[in-house]
């Protein structure tokens, strides 16, 4: 069965994140004006890495079941860690935990449970920093994902299929990433085939916000259909994790794609 | 009459021997005195410090330090040791983060008591998770605990935890009683053995037949049995214990 190989220090796996960093992205997120969508998105991708490595710690360290690539797109194209870690583009997990660029303290505000606000100080690790900078060559930082994860899979033929989890919230401006996008899903393991999420990111408050949907019925745009076309239809496992401990109701064929999504940062 | 117990244990495949996070009592094979006290717990994989947790729990269970009817605050004070060996510990963000969320065990424990002046006795169980007991006497298995069917097993059971737990967790802890006979056999193990004992039983096959062999003849070993099965996908990759209990 496709999707089953076991993630395993012996048998790792990918995750590439492919990041717009174009000058958009400078634009607010829509109902939150003092926030730019650049700083949402850098607080998600630094949220995202924080809960990999920690999914993989254990007492002695950090068990290096995958490897992270973070590409960033906008001015220049390319890897996109901060600090220590800065021009890397294939990093071991365990190397992502113990180098973060620094460690920043937030305030995180919860519901008391007596009707207060409570403020708890936590620590905050940031391998990532916000741009917002230049035009959109999606199709060039597909090329270079595709290229790393051709790399990763001969050396990892039977791994659980590479994800790539491609976040934007504009158009291409480099050509149509389309071929691109089905030139990175037709990549393979002996498990299955590479796996690609797009996160459309709108500035446009009054779109209905779509999550994982089947069809490209109700979708707004031309573009909003070619994202959806090219992404990986989710798998069996993902849809029942995401009906069972998440509350959704994802039928067969629903696919990794979101749009207006900036709800979701 | 006294409890001949015979442990064996394998780490998950691809990992060390330090990294086996199951634990069970007592701590080698030996002969126990009745009444006598057996524990099997499984640290959860995705937690820091689950198989000292883990650890904790049997130990406690054999001392007496647990007992069935004040359980969860017999649970609720090795949490606090728990917490007390860690807490000095040097821990990088990502473990300081992990210890946050407290970590995880199944677990499960039985009470063996003679009948004095006869070969047989009474035994008593409570577990949380899929840890099992196997009863089996003859040709027939007698209680399969807490599991009954091997579609109950999830990837997410119950577990005790160092963080307490709700009165909802608290009611799916399950008991179990009974009663032995000279010659009965019981068989403690951890999830993934568990699985293909009761998977076995459901196709008809009597897999005590073979636990009998390892377990008394040691033949095959333990060790290469295991690896045998996962080899051929018949058992799922994860730390295997295996605690049986004859009676003399």
């Amino acid at each position: 069965m496709a999707y089953s190989a076991e993630i395993s220090r012996n048998n790792p796996t990918l995750f590439v994140f492919l990041i717009d960093q174009s000058g958009s992205m400078a634009d607010a997120v829509p109902e939150q004006q003092n926030r730019r969508k650049a700083d949402a998105l850098a607080d998600a991708i630094n949220h995202l890495l924080q809960n990999l490595v920690i999914r993989c710690a254990k007492e002695e360290g950090v068990r290096d079941y995958f490897s992270v690539c973070v590409i960033g797109y906008g001015n220049k194209v390319g890897p996109a860690f901060s600090g220590s870690l800065a021009g890397r583009e294939l990093v071991p997990i365990s190397d992502v935990g113990n180098m973060p660029a620094r460690i920043e303290e937030r305030v995180k505000k919860s519901d008391d449970g007596a009707g207060g606000i409570l403020e708890q100080k936590i620590r905050m690790p940031i391998w990532f920093d916000p741009i917002a900078d230049g035009g959109t060559p999606m199709c060039n930082a597909l090329a270079q994902a595709q290229a790393i994860v051709q790399r990763w899979l001969e050396q990892h033929p039977d791994c659980f299929p590479p994800a790539i989890i491609h976040i934007t919230d504009g158009e291409s401006t480099d050509g149509d990433p389309g071929q691109m996008m089905k030139a990175a899903t037709s990549l393979r393991s002996s498990d299955g085939n590479v796996l690609l999420f797009n996160i459309h990111l709108s500035s446009d408050a009054s779109s209905t916000p779509i999550a994982f949907p089947d069809s490209a019925a109700n979708l707004p745009n031309q573009y909003a259909k070619t994202l959806f076309d090219c992404a990986s239809p989710l798998t069996y496992n993902m849809r029942m994790m995401a009906n069972s401990q998440h509350g959704m109701n994802l039928a067969d064929g629903a696919r990794g794609m979101c749009s207006t999504a900036t709800w979701c940062l | 009459m006294k409890a001949c117990v015979n442990a064996f244990r394998l780490q998950k495949a691809g990992n060390a021997d330090s990294e086996y996070e199951d634990s069970f009592w007592p701590q080698t094979s030996c002969e126990q005195t009745l009444p006598a006290r057996i524990a099997v717990a499984d640290g959860a994989t995705d937690a820091v410090y689950s198989g000292l947790w883990a650890n904790i729990l049997v130990r406690a269970w054999g001392r007496r330090r647990i007992k069935t009817a004040s359980f969860p605050e017999g649970v609720g004070k090795q949490a606090k040791i728990w917490q007390r060996i860690i807490r000095h510990r040097r821990k990088p963000w990502y473990v300081e983060e992990k210890v946050r969320l407290g970590t995880y065990a199944a677990f499960i424990g039985v009470d063996l008591d003679h009948t004095p002046g006869s070969s047989s006795g009474s035994w008593s169980a409570i577990a949380c998770g899929d840890c099992c007991l196997f009863h089996v006497r003859d040709t027939e298995l007698i209680t399969p605990f807490p599991v009954s069917r091997s579609s109950e097993f999830s990837n997410s059971p119950l577990l005790l935890s160092t963080s307490g737990m709700n009165r909802d967790d608290l009611n799916r802890v399950q008991t179990a009683t009974g009663s032995w006979e000279e010659g009965d056999c019981f068989y403690l193990m951890s999830d993934a053995l568990a699985y293909w004992f009761m998977a076995k039983c459901e196709l008809g096959a009597v897999p005590w037949q073979l636990l009998s062999d390892i377990t008394l003849a040691r033949q095959p070993s333990f060790q290469v049995w295991v690896q045998d099965l996962r080899e051929r996908h018949e058992l799922k990759n994860d730390d295997c214990t295996l605690v049986s209990v004859t009676f003399e």
